[in-house]
């Protein structure tokens, strides 16, 4: 071997402790991960969210940082009407992107799709929280954002008593 | 002029603004579940229409753009640890273990992992090779859970040694097959 073995055993407690993640151990790439992650786009896009499910959560074991997964996972629970785990789910996607630099329209959409589900389970408080976390975070020129902000937030305000 | 209500600074004007108060109060005190009345009524078709924006909007990526935005964070190592990770790799693909071993037993004390650290590991291990026996991707890794079982002895040396080769084993070869030849 190239490298000490002390080396090597303390990057795999790094892996262990989450600190590399074990996709980077399994020499998948971005686009290697990108197309499992396709794999389970796949079956949302005929309805089979349920089947999904497991393609996230395994690549979620595979890079838990990386928010994008969670956005997916929150996504699929949401369209099995799963509302409880998929805000667990969005949130954890808030809450990855938030360690992220230049983040700003990614996390405009997260707070956007949590809002919704708030708002759905009767959470008013914090879906206009996230509504104006949302509008925070939309920086970007991205008009399909703003006219989703705007639809929300008036949804919201519409239905006041 | 009838109608209009007490004037302005009256009894009657005053308890108006009382009664408009508390009942101000009684709402916001009830405001989700007056919200969640209210939302359930009025919400749902705007709702509807935002949630097929969105979720059209998330499921229209193209593979491109997914590889986009797994990148921001993806391989977020330095070169060096990215170094020491292909070499890692190398040395489990080959089965190394003999040096790796007595290093592995003094970095668990020094760095303090723990077995638990180790299982959670393993733990993702089983995840993906469940997800494998599912045949999404047609690969059939041997069951892990008696492997596991084996290993929890309390010998953490075994539990690295194991764990170094079922990354080798059961992830890196096999995900790596299934992404260069996926099946369906």
């Amino acid at each position: 071997m190239a490298t000490d073995p002390r080396e090597l055993a303390e990057t795999l407690a790094a892996v262990a402790k989450g600190d590399v993640p074990l996709s980077t151990l399994a020499g998948l790439s971005a686009k290697d991960l990108a197309n499992i992650l396709s794999q389970a786009i796949a079956q949302m896009q005929v309805g089979r969210d349920a089947k999904a499910l497991p393609i996230l959560k395994v690549l979620i074991a595979l890079d838990e940082k990386n928010p994008i997964f969670h956005e997916y996972l929150g996504l699929a629970y949401e369209r099995l009407g799963q509302h409880e785990e998929a805000i667990a789910a969005y949130s954890k996607n808030i809450e990855t992107l938030g360690a992220l630099e230049s983040a700003d329209d990614r996390l405009c959409e997260g707070h956007l799709l949590r809002a919704r589900l708030f708002a759905q389970s009767g959470a008013m408080s914090d879906a206009l929280n996230d509504v104006e976390a949302a509008k925070r975070h939309h920086v970007g020129q991205d008009p399909e954002l703003a006219a989703e902000i705007k639809m929300l937030e008036q949804a919201i305000e519409g239905a006041r008593p | 002029m009838k109608g209009i209500g007490p004037k302005i600074g009256s009894p009657e004007y005053n308890q108006q603004i009382d009664d408009i108060a508390t009942r101000g109060a009684r709402a916001i005190k009830k405001t989700d579940e007056a919200h969640t009345d209210a939302v359930m009524d009025r919400l749902p078709g705007t709702a509807s229409e935002i949630g097929k924006s969105f979720h059209n909007r998330l499921l229209r990526r193209s593979p491109a753009d997914l590889a986009k935005l797994i990148g921001d964070t993806h391989l977020n190592t330095t070169t060096e640890t990215s170094g020491r990770v292909s070499d890692l790799r190398m040395a489990i693909n080959d089965q190394h273990f003999g040096s790796l071993k007595e290093a592995l037993a003094d970095i668990a004390t020094a760095a303090e992992i723990t077995p638990r650290m180790f299982e959670q590991l393993v733990e993702k291990l089983e995840l993906i090779a469940a997800y494998s026996q599912a045949g999404d991707l047609k690969l059939v890794p041997r069951p892990l859970r008696s492997v596991i079982e084996d290993l929890t002895d309390g010998d953490i040396t075994k539990l690295f040694e194991a764990t170094a080769e079922m990354l080798g084993r059961y992830a890196y070869a096999p995900l790596r097959k299934a992404v260069d030849a996926p099946d369906g």
